[in-house]
């Protein structure tokens, strides 16, 4: 019925759906650009403000946006236009509604008329009130009261009106923020799962390499001690590396425990460090595809960051996992390329993840820091994305920008280089 | 293993293609000492070059490597020597598909983590694979392929290098069409070669062999062909 682009609007009096008798209009609000709210009232009660308004030689109407007379002493003339009612009168219908409000003079049939319009608030209703001429002149304060009462009492209507819409409107908000906020809230959580589902894989990766050295080295040494070749020298060297592997795995298991903990506490750490361990976390994934990452920090080799490490880790995740999808569509064999570039302006730092990859087209540029995700493949480095421009906004005083789209698709990460408790505590706030 | 047993790997040219630095020493450790040749790589491209500079009778390679990875390794080889034997260390999840692609009877599997005497058994096997040691090519020649000697009249043949390479690339391929891409990939490393100069080349083998049916397929290559012997 209303399909109005969510303006807000009042509706055709239309009958009741439950007693089919009665004459109701219906107002709407929307809000969020996603919903309505919608107010109903009965036409009755109106008309009965207006009747009881009907004096002698004054007579008031009120007219809908679409020329239609609503309410009319004259039954006859509702629900038409008053250039169908009277065409003489065409003239005087234009001028109603070519202005918000006016005092127009005009005869019919001999007798002069003063008509006073104006327009309700927010629809665009007329409400006309018309008295003869000489009534006017002759019983001016008497009728000038009643013309009052007659205007205020419009104008109490239309407040009324608009104050329901608005108690409506803000219930029903509050009902889609309570519920937005616990959709965020599962979403956290899948992005989350995702992302220790990720490095789980990874720890496994990664720990094949060691185990496999360990499997060998031992089962050569029992081979060689039946065979009585072992020599003390080759015992002692494969000790010694099974020594090696074992260090590896401790590492490994502690590289990944970080990742899953939920730290948040802000320390000094080194730029370059933090970022090394994320590639190494990433490394069995990342040359079993061929993809190489590249750290360009020459000025800033020794850079020593006060932040929250573990966020800084994260959102750099994020954005290597997409940049490492989006090589793995070109379709050439050739080692691919991920590059980092690290430079510090004023009071932030400012990371440049850039790659060579399929590019972004327009259409995912518009939701790509969306929460909402069409395709279920992307829900892995989807929602990624809103998640770590989050951590950047909220968490970081930062901010997580695409500033290239293609050759190469490069996001720029920023943080603050000296992020303190004060700040970090507001930027949750203000989130 | 029994010592006796591993004495057998005497026979074989084996090459190693794996990136972990300590399974390949422990590998070396346990294997080299018995065997003919021993050659290893830390990754796909460098094992693909001393393939094409040796010729090996078993190349032992892990798949998750730097540069290139071992299918890709493996795919480039058996374009130029579709009888090659593989020995392939995987690791359970994501090569169970990549497996099943791969072609039967080239390679054998073996799971990580690895065990040493599996391994060295896997390689005793291999010597049963090995086809054809020797092969009649025309009346007057015959080959070994495994000591890669080329007889004639039971008297061996040295060829220059290039044509040597070009010959035994011809020879792992009898019956196919060698295409000039596999000569220029296999013995001149890619490098674009003028058809001439292998026209010459094939020129010089057909004099000191001149039985050998090798034709040239216009624009493709060459092939030798064998007739069975009867």
């Amino acid at each position: 019925m209303l399909a109005n682009n969510f303006e807000p609007a009042i509706s055709q009096v239309f009958k009741s759906p439950i007693n089919k008798i009665d004459n109701m209009i219906a107002a709407i609000a929307p809000f969020n650009g996603k919903s309505l709210a919608t107010l109903v009232v009965e036409i009755k009660d109106v008309e009965e403000k207006v009747s009881q308004t009907k004096f002698e030689g004054v007579f008031a109407v009120l007219i809908d946006a679409n020329r239609k007379i609503l309410v009319d002493p004259t039954i006859a003339f509702r629900g038409k236009k008053l250039s169908e009612n009277i065409p003489e009168l065409k003239w005087l219908e234009d001028e109603i509604f070519s202005k918000e409000a006016g005092l127009v003079e005009y005869e019919l049939l001999g007798k002069k008329y003063l008509l006073l319009f104006d327009t309700v608030a927010s629809t665009h209703w007329k409400v006309v009130l018309t008295l003869e001429k000489e009534v006017a002149f002759a019983n001016l304060n008497a009728q000038t009261k009643k013309l009052l009462y007659l205007s205020f009492g419009f104008f109490i209507l239309g407040t009324c009106l608009m104050l329901g819409i608005n108690a409506v409107h803000e219930f029903w908000r509050h009902q889609v923020e309570k519920k937005k906020d616990e959709y965020e809230f599962i979403l956290a959580h899948r992005s989350r799962m995702s992302e220790i589902g990720e490095l789980i894989s990874g720890i496994n990766h990664q720990l094949q390499q060691p185990l496999n050295a360990l499997n060998l080295l031992t089962t050569s040494m029992l081979s060689n001690l039946k065979n009585k070749t072992l020599t003390n020298e080759t015992l002692e060297g494969n000790l010694r590396m099974s020594q090696q592997s074992i260090v590896l795995m401790s590492k490994t298991i502690g590289l990944f425990r970080n990742f899953y903990r939920c730290d948040e506490n802000i320390s000094q750490f080194s730029l370059q460090k933090c970022i090394e361990s994320v590639l190494q976390v990433l490394y069995i994934d990342f040359s079993r595809q061929n993809i190489g990452v590249e750290i360009h920090n020459d000025t800033h080799k020794d850079l020593q960051v006060t932040s929250v490490d573990n966020f800084i880790q994260q959102v750099l995740l994020v954005l290597l996992q997409n940049a490492k999808e989006a090589l793995l569509t070109k379709a050439e064999i050739n080692h691919h390329k991920i590059q980092i570039l690290i430079s510090v302006e004023k009071d932030l730092v400012f990371l440049d993840i850039s790659d060579w990859g399929e590019g972004i087209t327009k259409e995912t540029k518009a939701k790509l820091f969306d929460n909402i995700k069409s395709s279920k493949k992307d829900l892995g480095s989807g929602i990624g994305l809103y998640f770590a421009r989050k951590i950047a906004r909220e968490k970081l005083e930062g901010d997580l920008i695409l500033i290239q789209s293609s050759s190469p698709t490069t996001f720029r990460f920023s943080f603050k280089y000296h992020l303190l408790k004060k700040d970090y505590d507001n930027a949750s706030t203000n989130a | 293993m029994h010592l006796q047993t591993l004495n057998l790997l005497n026979a074989l040219t084996v090459l190693i293609v794996e990136d972990d630095e300590i399974a390949r020493a422990t590998i070396k450790q346990d294997i080299k000492p018995y065997c003919k040749v021993f050659y290893e790589a830390g990754d796909g491209l460098y094992g693909l070059q001393l393939f094409k500079e040796h010729q090996i009778d078993v190349i032992v390679t892990d798949i998750h490597m730097p540069e290139i990875n071992g299918f890709d390794m493996i795919e480039e080889i058996l374009k130029l020597k579709p009888e090659q034997l593989f020995i392939v260390m995987t690791s359970y999840d994501s090569d169970q598909n990549l497996i099943h692609s791969m072609k039967d009877g080239a390679c054998s599997f073996l799971r990580k983590p690895l065990d040493m005497e599996e391994l060295q058994t896997a390689l005793v096997m291999t010597l049963g694979r090995i086809k054809y040691t020797t092969k009649t090519l025309s009346s007057d020649v015959h080959i070994d392929y495994q000591k890669e000697i080329i007889y004639r009249n039971d008297e061996p043949i040295f060829l220059s290098h290039k044509c040597n390479k070009i010959f035994w690339l011809l020879c792992y391929n009898i019956g196919r069409l060698v295409s000039y891409d596999m000569c220029e990939n296999y013995v001149y490393n890619g490098e674009c070669v003028n058809k001439s100069t292998l026209y010459n080349e094939i020129l010089r083998i057909k004099k000191q062999l001149s039985t050998l049916d090798i034709e040239n397929i216009p624009k493709e290559g060459y092939i030798l062909r064998v007739t069975p012997v009867s």
